[in-house]
């Protein structure tokens, strides 16, 4: 078997990093650290047979590149076939029928007329939505949305909500409501007295997360770290040319601003008085979307460009459009992790954006 | 108008409704269509239908159709469903609008039907026999001992079989062990056997209106039968785009239209530089292999069925 032709399976997408490289698993949500010299390999032999690589390197090198074959091979990432020219590489196309994939609702003191913004989400055919509260709410008020959804037979396919921790409700309760409604994708309960986690109550929906962290505002957003690494097909293809967080995505902040993120400054008109298809036409409003990993500062030399979430919201120059994410602690140069807040570099934008309270309360 | 005949539950239907952009009607299997009249005179023909959606559609205004599986349901019994059912076929039948897939009343063929058009395109075929009989069955069991064995299929695609006691399920292919053997009675109802072929990879390929999507599904665990009695344990499998060779098109191609067919699936399997074949479906899940290999067939088949031509 091993003297015929090795392939690379094409759902497996080698990123080249500036000091190593990974290869995005973009199957099973996973990736696996490989020298850039692997990477190389790669890149020149997918398709030949391990003897050609080893004569290529003058037999030099035998011994890690048996090394390398069988790490991919383990980890069935590799696969041998005589034909190689069968297989050809997964197509990094990616569309969307949806004018906006994706939406934020943020509450606070006011409580959005939710029932409008659902009608207009239909129209610009919009399935994700994640709800954010920073007061109390009471189950009945998810209830009652969830309802909502129900009667007028949405196309919301997945929701989120993200509320306080309060010790009226049930986790029982909870689990009821999610039991019949599938649309519930999951309820994260943050301020928690415990951190704990609870298996999907629908197949691959309905996930009930409790959290210690407290989230007081908008401002705890944007964090990057490997927990929200995300390796499938659909991000992986939508990063090639778009940005991984604000592409095709519209938000409604506390008050009931119109933007592309909650935590942006611009603001493109009131719910009160303005439709999301008008502030979606103001020619600013998708001045992030195409904005890729690829042109950012730092994220460009980076091997998880390809899986990581952005944030341009909080960078670490806030004048500058393409300055790295303020709270990724990761430096591709020396393949560390630092916690982002305590970097001297990074002080004068915690300071601009008015971020010292959030850490000091960490 | 399109007219889209689907399943209930279905995503790749719903990504091509997604990309649609025109007015549709669906016909669902569990959700109530009723035809408020059809009514033909000599100078014009209108069949309005409503569901819980839409009312008052006129389906004499239809311009073209995607046939992927369903029935129309009707809001009486079986009596009246029955009815329903022959009704709108007949008046699809008689329009002259672009199709796609076809009702599986108009699908004319069997298992066996297909297999031996496949032979005749010069495909490998697994040694296959049909039989009753015990003592035909343990010869062939003894032919293939040596070697990987021999499964039972299906013959009819009508999965479900019903007696007074019990519901049979014919969905899934198994492998005829010693055991089995022993148990089976020396008469027996008609069955197909197979040779067992230990494949390097299964290929699906999805054919629409001429254009070929095909995908390598690679199982890391030889001894699974049939990858689809698998599919809700996906750990072992990989599934690839492929590049089927010009020459296996072709022959497909032919076999597609000489059933009849422009929307549909087939199973090849992939041994040693050969290429067997298995099966054609008129309908079958799409999403799992459009949405691994990034295909975006959703795109394609919306922009068939809003041509029209
Ligand atoms: S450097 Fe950029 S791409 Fe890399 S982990 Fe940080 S934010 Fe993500």
């Amino acid at each position: 078997m091993k003297s015929s032709h090795i392939i690379l399976f094409s759902d497996c997408i080698p990123v080249k990093g500036i000091n190593r490289s990974i290869i995005c698993d973009t199957k099973n949500n996973n990736y696996f650290f490989i020298p850039n010299g692997l990477y190389d390999i790669l890149e020149t032999y997918n398709g030949k047979t391990i003897e050609t690589i080893k004569e290529d390197f003058n037999h030099e090198y035998d011994e890690i590149i048996d090394e390398y074959f069988d790490f991919l091979v383990e980890n069935k990432l590799v696969f041998f076939n005589a034909n190689p020219n069968l297989f050809p590489k997964i197509d990094l196309q990616w569309h969307s029928p949806s004018i906006i994939t994706n939406a934020i609702i943020d509450f606070d003191e006011i409580i959005h007329d939710y029932k409008e913004v659902i009608k207009q989400f239909e129209v610009l055919k919009c399935s994700y939505v994640q709800m954010r509260f920073f007061k109390t709410i009471n189950l009945d008020f998810i209830n009652k949305i969830v309802q909502y959804l129900n009667n007028e037979k949405s196309r919301i396919v997945s929701i989120d909500f993200i509320i306080p921790y309060n010790e009226t409700f049930s986790i029982e309760a909870l689990n009821e409501l999610i039991a019949q409604n599938s649309r519930i994708h999951a309820v994260i309960i943050y301020n928690s007295p415990i951190t704990k986690s609870y298996n999907p109550i629908n197949e691959n929906m309905g996930y009930i997360l409790q959290v210690e962290r407290n989230i007081l505002n908008e401002k705890h957003c944007g964090i990057i770290n490997t927990e929200y690494f995300y390796s499938n097909i659909n991000l992986f293809s939508e990063s090639q040319n778009h940005n991984s967080c604000l592409n095709r995505k519209i938000s409604i902040d506390k008050e009931g601003n119109i933007k592309n993120c909650p935590s942006m400054p611009q603001n493109f008109g009131n719910i009160k008085d303005t439709t999301l298809e008008e502030a979606l036409s103001h020619k600013d409003f998708k001045k992030f979307w195409n904005i890729t990993k690829d042109q950012i500062d730092v994220c460009k030399d980076c091997e998880f460009r390809h899986i990581c979430t952005d944030c341009r919201a909080y960078v670490e120059e806030p004048e500058n459009h393409y300055s790295k994410p303020l709270k990724c602690g990761y430096n591709p140069y020396t393949n560390e992790w630092e916690e982002w807040s305590t970097n001297p570099l990074k002080q004068k934008a915690i300071k601009y954006y008015g971020m010292q309270d959030l850490i000091s309360k960490k | 108008m399109v007219l889209i005949y689907s399943k209930d539950v279905d995503d790749f239907v719903n990504q091509v409704i997604d990309c649609l952009e025109v007015d549709f009607i669906r016909i669902n299997e569990k959700e109530v269509t009723s035809i408020e009249e059809m009514d033909f005179s000599n100078d014009s023909n209108s069949y309005l239908v409503k569901n819980s959606y839409l009312s008052n559609i006129n389906l004499e205004n239809i311009t073209s159709a995607w046939f992927n599986g369903g029935c129309i349901l009707s809001d009486g019994g079986d009596y009246e469903n029955k009815c329903y059912e022959i009704l709108n076929d007949t008046f699809f039948l008689q329009k002259t609008i672009k199709k796609i897939g076809k009702r599986k009343v108009d699908i004319e063929f069997n298992r066996l039907d297909v297999m031996l058009e496949a032979k005749q395109q010069g495909f490998k075929i697994p040694h296959t026999l049909i039989t009753g009989n015990k003592t035909k069955l343990k010869d062939f069991f003894d032919l293939y001992e040596s070697k990987n064995g021999i499964i039972a299929k299906r013959i009819l695609d009508s999965y479900l079989y019903e007696d007074d006691e019990y519901l049979y399920n014919f969905n899934l292919t198994f492998p005829i062990t010693p055991t089995v053997l022993n148990e089976v009675p020396n008469e027996f109802a008609i069955s197909l056997f197979q040779e067992r072929i230990i494949a390097d990879f299964e290929i699906r390929v999805i054919y629409v209106d001429g254009v070929f999507y095909s995908a390598c599904i690679y199982n890391f665990d030889n001894t699974v039968i049939d990858y689809r009695t698998k599919l809700r344990n996906k750990e072992n499998l990989r599934i690839i785009p492929f590049q089927l060779p010009a020459e296996i098109e072709n022959k497909l191609d032919k076999i597609f239209k000489r059933f009849n067919m422009n929307y549909g699936s087939a199973d090849l399997m992939y041994s040693k530089e050969d290429y067997y074949f298995l099966e054609i479906n008129p309908t079958g899940q799409i999403s799992f292999i459009n949405n691994a290999c990034n295909f975006y067939i959703e795109n394609l088949l919306a922009t068939k069925i809003k041509n029209e031509q």
